[in-house]
């Protein structure tokens, strides 16, 4: 089987090497191809990186956009100041804790339910794929109204608590349940691609494996975890990398649902530095989404290191 | 070949014991449930008035159906017109993305060149990318080639998405080499065999793309706000949060609602159909 | 609608090279020179007929009925073309910096006249052009708001302050009348509890800057301030006033007469009209629109009253907030920008607009129209628009109001003292400055 080349070229790009005389009449034709890749990238990546990391090292404010160059140079202060302000560090702390839970608790969802598809259901697969991924094509207006309302005070959640003569909490307005919500509307957006991600794996995992160990009395539970999570590994760690690049930049969720509150407990990186930018402090807004991206990279680097499969 | 024909794992359906069976259908059907009761809320309320709603969020079915947010939807001007920018921004992205993401992970997979780990590397960082940390300077690019206000400048920046490339990049790396070699014997050029032999090949991996990038095209608020400058270049989501407020200072519900319809309906139905090819594109992609 | 624009790509593309030439500058060291540039003098404006495109961005909101109120000007100017285009409200300030850094501005930006200073501190906007309007026929606050540094850079359009809104319904149960003085209030939102309703006061609990704009009210009242005189340095720490503001503020929620939570600001007229809460200190437009969100024609008048806002110390000083125009210093077409802007400051389009939207106005004399005049329960608004106070004018205003508002929260959900309140926000605010 194919050892997750997704994952292994994330790691190392191991390029075959082939004859001279061939490359080098591709290349030519490998950089006309990869043309419109590269002229948005320098546009649209490349350079607002530079722009953003100069930006960063100078005092750059709203006041000052009609003289972009009258400003000073500060050099790292900007980066000194947020680490010295609580709301900043907090929001770093808040951006893992969104991670942290909320990388595992999608992944566990989508793989049960793409288990579950996969073995028990045929028939009615379709169906139940295309319900579970209706949340990721949502419209994030209705995805904000439909999850305020859920969890207003007196809001669906609530009112089904009560009927079973719980009397639920004030969700949104506490400082440690507001999170928890925030993660789970992140979760309920992206349990549908984990899910996919899964069932294209699990199409990959051989059948005549399993049949043998059913053979040999292996139960379900023992299968499931001593032959089809040991072969999907390489989509799990797939899934966890993909997961955490996109968990770290985490926006949507917050912004929609708690605009970073209660006492800022839901504030994430991302939220920080879109509403650094509303203030007109450049400077600082340029920073602290240059700490997030040495973050997101460092992540990545890491798990890259830690999952690159054994050759 | 549909999904159903590839290996089905563990067992096979008739393995599970039928008590098993149903507690399975249970569940599922009760997970099912709670995925879908959000849309129901939604589509309920669309049928609902405003002052209906604020009086009672907490009804899944209207008692009186009217189809007046919908008519006031369409009545206001220049709806109709953000609902072709947007198909005409997705338009652009999709093909975008089809063209230039398949062209740069066939290159990637296939081709052998020099600057080849660069350009990867660029693929590879590009994903992290937090927006807030380049929409403005992005915006003063499109500025500066004069695309500020025009659809053009919306779809842009999302033309080659980077996980595009990736899955392109994928499927490429699991089609044989002598295919490819094949084709090079016989004399056809490396920009023929792109578009002659490995386009037709990839059918599954651009229907992934397809949906992707099309989702994230129709769905995206914060880009299309910052680039269009007046409401003739507004998309579907921009005009709907430009116009959710009815009366003072109170939110139009029952017309957000509508628009929220409106908005989810054509992903919805391009998923539907397209789901197929979508999950082998993944799974023919090699994530596995 | 411009699809494609036949552009010279190749040469626009190097121009992108500017971007790069930031850093590169930056890194230089070219740093602020001395802040002496003042604004032009303003050229006069006359009184022929408009003409020409003339582009206008506003919040959606009041301006969602700008297009009708538009419409006579558009006849008596057959030649003027003047686009609208309205932006998601809470999106607006982004969009509004971000078009400034891009250098594509409108010709007309609505300002919301509490919170401009960040944007006509910018040198974007231009000075009002002399004579253009009378300035002694809008509301006096509303009127200097529009001014930085000694230059005036917008025109009041629409103009609001606060008035005590509660259910005379359930006062009268209760036995109570309205409070007159701040150390009242609690009291009687405990009474309008007893009468039935779940919180006797519904404070708009955003815990974001109209939160903090919400304190600094209750500081004029005390007679004190949160930024001295001549706007150069945030006065927090060690100021009685501000720290008995803070403490009456929180009272109403340590009191439980206010809820922590709910209702956010789209909230604040369903709860009241339910009973969730029976008492606001919001703006005439919950006058307006009461009767629509209780779905009864008549309702406002039979269950509402309003009061002056209760005093302190000090006195009664209402905040002044609403719409503001101004013209972007690079528009094409400021002649028309203004003419158009000249129009909407006329008592006649004022009316037009409150009809229409039921925007208040911000010229005095448009309150004597029948429309406004006749409604009871509108009087006291105009009285308070005599007797009002701006929030700080300088650049930082939004940020320092919006930090406020989340430690008033603190406050209010008792994980922070006033005491404490005072020092972190003299502490936040020195750091983030006045910007003068």
């Amino acid at each position: 089987m194919t050892a997750g080349p997704l994952v292994a070229s994330l790691g190392a790009s191991r390029s075959r090497r082939r004859p001279r005389r061939l490359a080098s009449h591709q290349t030519a034709s490998a950089w006309l191809l990869l043309a419109p890749f590269v002229v948005i990238f320098l546009l649209f990546t490349a350079i607002p990186i530079v722009a953003s990391l100069g930006i960063s090292l100078t005092d750059l404010q709203g006041a000052d956009l009609r003289t972009p160059f009258n400003v000073d140079f500060t050099g790292l202060k900007n980066y000194v100041d947020l680490f010295k302000s609580a709301q900043f560090v907090g929001s770093i702390g808040n951006t893992f804790y969104f991670v942290l839970v909320g990388v595992p608790v999608t992944m566990i969802i989508g793989f049960l339910l793409a288990v579950v598809l996969n073995n028990a259901v045929r028939r009615a697969r379709p169906v139940f794929r295309a319900i579970f991924y209706a949340p990721v094509v949502a419209n994030v207006v209705s995805v904000a109204l439909i999850w305020q309302y859920a969890f207003n005070d007196a809001g669906t959640v609530n009112t089904a608590l009560k009927a079973i003569g719980i009397p639920g909490p004030d969700w949104l307005g506490d400082t440690h349940l507001a999170m928890p919500v925030v993660i789970a509307l992140g979760v309920w957006r992206n349990f549908g691609t984990a899910m996919l991600l899964f069932l294209a794996g699990l199409q990959g995992v051989p059948q005549d494996v399993h049949e043998a160990a059913a053979i040999d009395g292996a139960g379900w539970w023992r299968r499931l975890f001593s032959i089809t999570v040991p072969l999907l590994m390489p989509t799990i760690l797939l899934v966890s990398v993909l997961l955490s690049v996109f968990y770290l930049q985490v926006f949507d969720e917050p912004y929609l649902l708690t605009k970073g509150g209660p006492l800022n407990s839901t504030e994430s990186m991302s939220l920080y530095t879109y509403q650094q930018f509303g203030f007109g402090n450049f400077g600082t807004s340029s920073a602290a989404s240059f700490i997030l991206l040495l973050i997101v990279a460092l992540v990545s680097v890491i798990q890259f290191r830690l999952l690159r499969p054994r050759a | 070949m549909t999904t159903e024909t590839l290996p089905s794992t563990i067992t096979s359906g008739s393995a599970v014991r039928a008590p098993v069976r149903v507690a399975l259908y249970t569940a599922l059907g009760a997970a099912a449930l709670v995925t879908v009761l959000p849309f129901v809320w939604v589509l309920s309320g669309s049928l609902r008035t405003t002052a209906d709603i604020q009086s009672d969020p907490g009804v899944w079915l209207p008692s009186s159906v009217t189809f007046d947010n919908f008519v006031r939807l369409f009545s206001i001007s220049g709806f109709t017109g953000y609902l072709v920018n947007s198909i005409v921004v997705a338009a652009i992205v999709v093909v975008g993305n089809i063209i230039a993401a398949s062209a740069a992970g066939y290159a990637l997979a296939k081709l052998d060149f020099p600057g080849k780990k660069l350009a990867f590397g660029a693929v590879m960082a590009s994903v992290m990318v937090p927006f807030a940390a380049v929409f403005v300077p992005q915006f003063v690019v499109i500025v500066n080639l004069h695309l500020s206000d025009t659809l053009l400048g919306i779809a842009l920046p999302s033309l080659v998405f980077p996980i595009s490339i990736f899955i392109i990049r994928q499927y490429a790396s699991v089609i044989p080499d002598e295919v490819i070699e094949a084709a090079r014997i016989d004399g056809a050029g490396e920009l023929h065999i792109f578009f002659r032999i490995f386009l037709p090949l990839a059918g599954p991996a651009v229907a992934t793309v397809t949906i992707m990038s099309f989702l994230y095209a129709w769905n995206n608020l914060i880009w299309p706000l910052v680039v269009a400058q007046s409401s003739s270049t507004y998309t579907l989501p921009v005009g709907l949060a430009a116009t959710s407020q009815a009366a003072a200072h109170v939110t139009d519900y029952g017309l957000v609602l509508a628009g929220a319809v409106v908005v989810m309906l054509p992903v919805l139905i391009l998923f539907l159909f397209l789901q197929r090819y979508f999950v082998q594109g993944i799974a023919a992609t090699g994530i596995r | 609608m411009s699809f494609l624009h036949p552009t010279r790509t190749r040469t626009k593309v190097l121009q992108t090279a500017v971007l790069a030439s930031v850093v590169a500058l930056a890194l230089a060291g070219c740093g602020r020179s001395s802040d002496g540039a003042s604004p032009a003098a303003a050229t006069k404006i006359d009184n022929k007929p408009a003409t020409g495109t003339v582009t206008l961005w506003a919040p959606d909101g009041d301006a969602t009925a700008l297009k009708d109120t538009l419409k006579p000007f558009e006849k008596a100017n057959p030649d003027v073309d003047v686009k609208v285009t309205l932006i998601p409200s809470d999106q607006y300030n982004t969009k509004l910096q971000t078009a400034i850094a891009g250098g594509t501005t409108p010709d007309i930006a609505q300002l919301y006249t509490e919170a401009q200073a960040q944007f006509i501190g910018s040198d974007a906007f231009a000075p009002v052009p002399s004579g253009l309007v009378d300035p002694a026929s809008f509301f006096p606050g509303a009127w200097k708001a529009g001014a930085y540094k000694g230059t005036t850079y917008s025109v009041p359009w629409y103009a609001y302050t606060y008035a005590l809104i509660y259910r005379k319904d359930l006062a009268a149960t209760a036995g109570v009348s309205a409070p007159t003085k701040i150390s009242d209030m609690v009291p009687f939102f405990k009474a309008l509890q007893s009468a039935g309703a779940a919180h006797g006061f519904g404070a708009e609990v955003g815990w974001d800057s109209y939160s903090g704009q919400d304190a600094v009210i209750y500081t004029w009242q005390e007679g004190g301030d949160v930024i001295n005189s001549d706007d150069t340095k945030w006065t927090f720490a060690d100021n009685p006033a501000f720290l008995k503001a803070v403490t009456e503020y929180s009272k109403f929620f340590t009191e439980g007469t206010a809820s922590v939570d709910t209702p956010q600001f789209l909230d604040a007229q369903p709860y009241f009209v339910a009973g969730k809460t029976a008492a606001l200190v919001s703006g005439p437009w919950v006058i307006s629109s009461l009767d629509t969100t209780a779905k009864q024609k008549g309702w406002t008048a039979e269950h509402v009253a309003t009061a002056p806002l209760p005093s302190g110390s000090a006195g009664n000083v209402g905040p002044v907030a609403g719409g503001s125009w101004g013209v972007l210093k690079d528009s094409k077409n400021s002649e028309a920008a203004w003419k158009v802007i000249r129009f909407l400051a006329q008592p006649d389009t004022q009316v037009a607009q409150y009809k229409s939207f039921g925007s208040m106005p911000a010229v005095v004399s448009a309150w004597d129209d029948p429309s406004i005049a006749d409604q009871p329960l509108m009087k006291v608004f105009s009285d308070q628009l005599k007797n009002t106070k701006s929030y700080p004018q300088v650049t930082t205003w939004s940020q320092v109001a919006t930090q406020l508002g989340k430690e008033l929260e603190a406050v209010a959900r008792g994980t922070e003292t006033p005491e404490q309140l005072a020092k972190n926000m003299q502490t936040f605010a020195d750091g983030v400055g006045t910007g003068n």
